[in-house]
């Protein structure tokens, strides 16, 4: 699985890197705020900082840090709210948060829930917050979730991909009970799967509206720190992504707005004296293509400083004196994507802050995406985020088992050819293996030993009274983890099980040496 | 026996003093911690470290149970401190056992939270 690719540990360690610096100007201003002496920026930068740490360990795979910082801009968004008079409790939790945050980011190794207590300590926190917002005058916002383990509206984020497949594989259940069942218990199970399925398709695809809608105005905001005027469009075209697609694409385009603002649009006395509108424009839109998602943030500003790029380049040794005048524009705009680069020292203090370029392309490719930067001197830039939604296609054999209540299909890397079995080969009968009871009709007699063989590899099973049909494309009704026997999937409307064959193979294994 | 090696803190405020019993350092804290005891808190924490880890102690004893109050900047220094034992070698590692009261409320939310940085070092006792 493309998600699975490990992030470079030189990414990784400046992530972490970023992020601890981060946190201690967190830790900084919220001293500073809530004992007083805070410089009239601090609070800006305080939710800004927490909220790029929260994305940034988010495409890291930082889960847990994510979660927590989200935690904490709760907390901090409620203290905002009472202008930063808070109880010691919440001033203590606050400031220990901050530091949990910082000890796993600073643990090595693979496990950063080693030896501490992430769960109580969330728990401490919000028993403490929640007796606060009790306490306090002003009522918790309905917003603020401190009080509630989860809202719905974040549930796409906070759900975890295994939690998602344990709801698909329970619907799945509920759809092969819905096989097994006759009459109006059929119906009824039917029901049932349906409305499961739709939910966790649901569940899996949340806008991006809320997203641009959050990333614009925190451009326009900077905007009118930096004293530009811009003004943002978005068009998203009511595009739902699935959870990880949407965290790729919130810290892309962060980054992408965060640059056009800081870089792409230029000052207002550069605009009038090229001939431009004062007001400088960044576009930002999602729509589908075929199954991707492509996000393009385009502004009208001065394009990619190419001779700036040139200058770093030969400063950063990634090309030489001589050679630097022969690189083409194409290869110069591409440096930006290496490592460090777009975050190397010249950079300012807004953009340099991101986690960079070569980051948000690597969390790009990890989804098996792409993100490309085009550039006109003079017109402005445009970065293209393509990535695959969801996996809601795949390739298939479609396996027919004769009178059988559902029919069956396997994944295309999967080789499948109609022959008998052979002694000692490892077999199954798929309504056996699901429970699905007796064919209806006179099915081709397993006692004459023909099925169909699929082999990957080495691996080699044998399934019983089957027969080879058409391949296709299937569309993923509920995906299930990949240790899951199976899936429910659509073709033409007709719903298969989706088989797994290594999975089936290992359990047939496993049965046959019990047996033994 | 007083641990010499340890400062006491002799403020208006906060009292500390750290004494040597069984194999292991006992440290009372009587009285408030708050900013003005931060920096003499943060540097006894060090020493007593040092001096714990130099020792070999398997333990060092924190009796809070007459602490009034500890703000969130004592508290940074003891989170802290926990984080620098838990970073240890697991052989040098010591374990903290925290005397409470319960009766504190502070005591009771925040010291359940500290103990959750190192849950395998920490002990809260009531």
């Amino acid at each position: 699985m493309p998600s699975h690719v490990a992030l470079p540990d030189a990414l990784i360690a400046r992530f972490r890197a970023v992020a601890l610096e981060r946190l201690e100007r967190v830790d900084a201003s919220w001293v500073a705020l809530t004992h007083g002496g805070a410089a009239p920026q601090a609070e800006d930068e305080m939710f800004r900082d927490l909220h790029t740490l929260k994305g940034d360990a988010r495409v890291i795979g930082y889960a847990e840090v994510a979660m927590l910082c989200q935690r904490l801009e709760d907390v901090l968004a409620a203290a905002r709210r009472r202008h930063y008079r808070v109880h010691d409790d919440v001033d203590i939790v606050v400031t220990m948060a901050v530091q949990f945050i910082g000890m796993m980011l600073r643990k090595k190794g693979g496990d950063r829930r080693q030896g501490i207590d992430l769960d109580g300590f969330l728990s401490q926190m919000e028993d403490v917050v929640t007796e606060w917002l009790r306490r306090s005058s002003e009522a918790p916002e309905r917003s603020v979730s401190v009080s509630g383990r989860f809202r719905i509206s974040d549930m796409p984020q906070r759900l975890s991909p295994n939690a998602r497949h344990r709801l698909s594989a329970l619907a799945t259940r509920v759809h092969l009970e819905s096989a097994r069942a006759s009459g109006r218990a059929r119906e009824r199970l039917r029901e049932v799967w349906r409305g499961l399925s739709r939910e966790v398709a649901e569940l899996d695809a949340a806008p991006l509206a809320p997203i641009f809608s959050r990333h614009a105005s925190a451009a326009k905001e900077l905007a009118r720190a930096l004293e530009k005027s811009v003004d943002v469009h978005v068009t998203d075209s009511d595009v739902r992504v699935g959870a990880e697609v949407l965290d790729a694409v919130s810290v892309a385009v962060l980054h992408a707005l965060r640059n056009a603002v800081d870089h792409g649009i230029e000052p207002l006395g550069d605009r009038v004296r090229h001939g431009k509108p004062p007001i400088g424009t960044i576009s930002l839109s999602a729509a589908m293509k075929e199954e991707n998602v492509e996000v393009v943030v385009r502004d009208d500003g001065g394009g990619v400083d190419l001779e700036k790029v040139r200058a770093r380049a030969v400063a950063r040794g990634v090309v030489t004196a001589d050679a630097a005048p022969k690189v083409s524009d194409a290869e110069l705009v591409e440096m930006l994507f290496a490592s460090g680069f777009s975050t190397a020292d010249s950079i300012t203090e807004v953009s340099g802050r991101g986690i960079g370029l070569d980051a948000v392309r690597a969390s790009a490719r990890r989804l098996g995406g792409t993100v490309t930067i085009a550039s006109a001197a003079g017109e402005g830039s445009a970065m293209t985020i393509a990535l695959p939604q969801a996996r809601s296609v795949v390739d298939v054999r479609v396996l027919r088992v004769p009178g059988a209540q559902v029919q069956f299909c396997v994944g295309v890397d999967w080789e499948t050819s109609a022959g008998t079995a052979v002694a000692g080969e490892p077999s199954i009968d798929l309504c056996d293996v699901f429970e699905l009871g007796p064919r209806a009709d006179s099915a081709p007699s397993s006692a004459s030993g023909a099925g169909v063989r699929l082999q990957r590899g080495d691996a080699r099973l044998f399934v019983a009274n089957a027969i080879v049909a058409e391949s296709t494309i299937a569309r993923r009704a509920c995906a299930t983890a990949l240790d899951e026997p199976g899936e429910v999937v659509a073709i033409d409307g007709e719903e298969l099980l989706l088989v797994r064959p290594d999975v089936l193979l290992a359990a047939a294994v496993a049965a046959a040496e019990s047996q033994a | 026996m007083s641990a010499p090696e340890i400062p006491t803190i002799n403020d208006e405020d906060l009292q500390a003093e750290t004494t040597v019993e069984d194999g292991k350092f006992r440290t009372n804290l009587v009285g408030s911690a708050d900013t003005r005891a931060m920096s003499a808190l943060d540097d006894m924490l060090k020493k007593l470290h040092a001096q714990a880890v130099e020792r070999s102690f398997k333990e060092v004893v924190i009796d809070m149970r007459k602490l009034e109050f500890m703000n969130s900047s004592c508290f940074k220094a003891f989170v802290s401190w926990v984080t620098t034992v838990q970073e240890l070698d697991p052989d040098r590692q010591y374990r903290i056992r925290i005397l409470s009261d319960e009766s504190k409320h502070w005591q009771r939310r925040s010291l359940g939270a500290l103990a959750c940085f190192a849950v395998d070092l920490i002990g809260i006792e009531t």
